[in-house]
């Protein structure tokens, strides 16, 4: 019970610190997406309860500050804990090259499911071609970040 | 295991879609403010500690104060030329009138920007002033060089700003040498259109766009940004790219108008 407090509080702080980063840094124009990074390492590497846990409450946090509806986040962040379990189950063998290619494809899923949702319940938040190249530098920046992240063996 | 990930899928795609379907047909649902402020007093904290390790390589030998002081006062001396270019140019058109009602803004706080918005495309900005300050919804937002955006939601030490640059803001505006009427609104990429021009309107690239005041909303006269390119054009209108005024991505301390 201790263990599973201390880890709560290691990791609503971890996650609290990459919104803080989050907020403050903007590539052009557009932010960063760091906060997929813990969810994909929790459901990953703990499953996916730990892994649905982080992604909900990061993104009821992305939710609230956004200003906008209430639910993107959660569904994306939600989803992408999910599957990253999954991934750790299917995949027997895991190569660096594929935590790297898992990790950029997920921080696009985790855009375009906020992007669908907010264009169809509030309103286009940007054009598609912004969408798109926004997507995919942040995929490339969270991108190497799946290169460390290891199955456990056995 | 995979009939728990599958429950736990239908039950988050049910809830956050409900959740979802609910919001867009009335409104947008706010959490407990009491939860909204407790995240927004830690991020300030973060922000304070990010801005107290900054300031000394920032203001170097300059006293934080009297740099304040002298930013509020060259903030309020560009409030003032610009009001009197509007004045003097208003002047020109009703010259044969001995009186002429002068359409001004007070400024009802100046609030510090706590963070530039969390969103995946910076729409939003949170400021440290909210209903405690007099800040109302739908208070006017500007800088001493520009318009910033409107106040969408106030807390009582906190506040929303819906910056220009978002695809749902619109503002009333007039082109200043010409006094074409047009509507500027975001492109969610930092840049902004100026929309309902008629193609037979004459006007040229980095010409100065200003708020006209016909909304209701901004008061007249703020600058809000500069004619670009051309961006299409359909049988009656043209739809011109503008460049902001502000630099959003540097965006430090705003002024609320009314």
């Amino acid at each position: 019970m201790r263990k599973l407090l201390k880890d709560i509080l290691m990791w609503g702080a971890i996650i609290l610190g990459l919104v803080v980063i989050q907020s403050l840094i903007t590539v052009t124009s557009f932010k960063l997406n760091l906060t997929i990074l813990p969810v994909f390492y929790l459901g990953f590497k703990k499953g996916d309860l730990s892994g649905f846990s982080a992604g909900i409450g990061t993104g009821l946090i992305e939710d609230i500050l956004s200003g906008y509806i209430i639910g993107p986040s959660i569904l994306s962040k939600g989803l992408i804990g999910l599957f990253a379990s999954l991934l750790n189950e299917k995949f027997f063998v895991w190569t660096y090259i594929m935590g790297i290619v898992s990790v950029f494809f997920i921080t696009i899923l985790d855009e375009t499911i906020i992007y669908l949702s907010l264009s169809i319940f509030s309103h286009q938040p940007t054009m598609l071609s912004n969408f798109i190249m926004a997507s995919v530098i942040k995929g490339l920046i969270n991108s190497p970040f799946g290169g460390v992240i290891k199955k456990d063996e056995g | 295991m995979l009939n728990r990930r599958i429950l736990l899928t239908i039950i988050l795609l049910l809830s956050t879609l409900s959740l979802m379907v609910f919001q867009s047909t009335r409104k947008p649902f706010r959490p407990l403010p009491a939860i909204q402020n407790t995240i927004i007093h830690i991020l300030d904290i973060f922000n304070k500690t990010y801005e107290n390790i900054k300031a000394p390589f920032r203001t170097y030998s300059v006293m934080k104060e009297e740099n304040l002081r002298l930013k509020k006062e060259i903030a309020e001396l560009k409030l003032q030329i610009q009001k009197d270019e509007e004045i003097r140019l208003e002047n020109k058109r009703l010259k044969n009138l001995l009186h002429v009602k002068e359409k001004g803004s007070s400024v009802v706080a100046i609030a510090k920007v706590v963070s530039s918005g969390l969103r995946k495309w910076p729409a939003i900005i949170l400021i440290n002033k909210g209903s405690k300050d007099g800040i109302k919804k739908d208070m006017a937002v500007r800088t001493s060089d520009g318009l910033v955006g409107k106040v969408t939601d106030v807390l009582p030490e906190f506040s929303r700003v819906l910056l220009l640059t978002d695809p749902s803001f619109s503002v009333s505006v007039r082109i200043q040498p010409s006094r074409i009427e047009g509507i500027v609104s975001g492109k969610g990429n930092g840049q902004c259109i100026l929309k309902y021009i008629l193609k037979e309107e004459k006007f040229e690239q980095g010409q100065l766009l200003v708020t006209s005041g016909l909304d209701g909303i901004f008061p007249e006269g703020i600058p809000v940004g500069y004619l670009d390119n051309i961006e299409g054009m359909d049988e009656l209108f043209v739809t011109i790219n503008v460049r902001p005024v502000i630099k959003i991505n540097r965006l430090e301390e705003v002024m609320i108008i009314k």
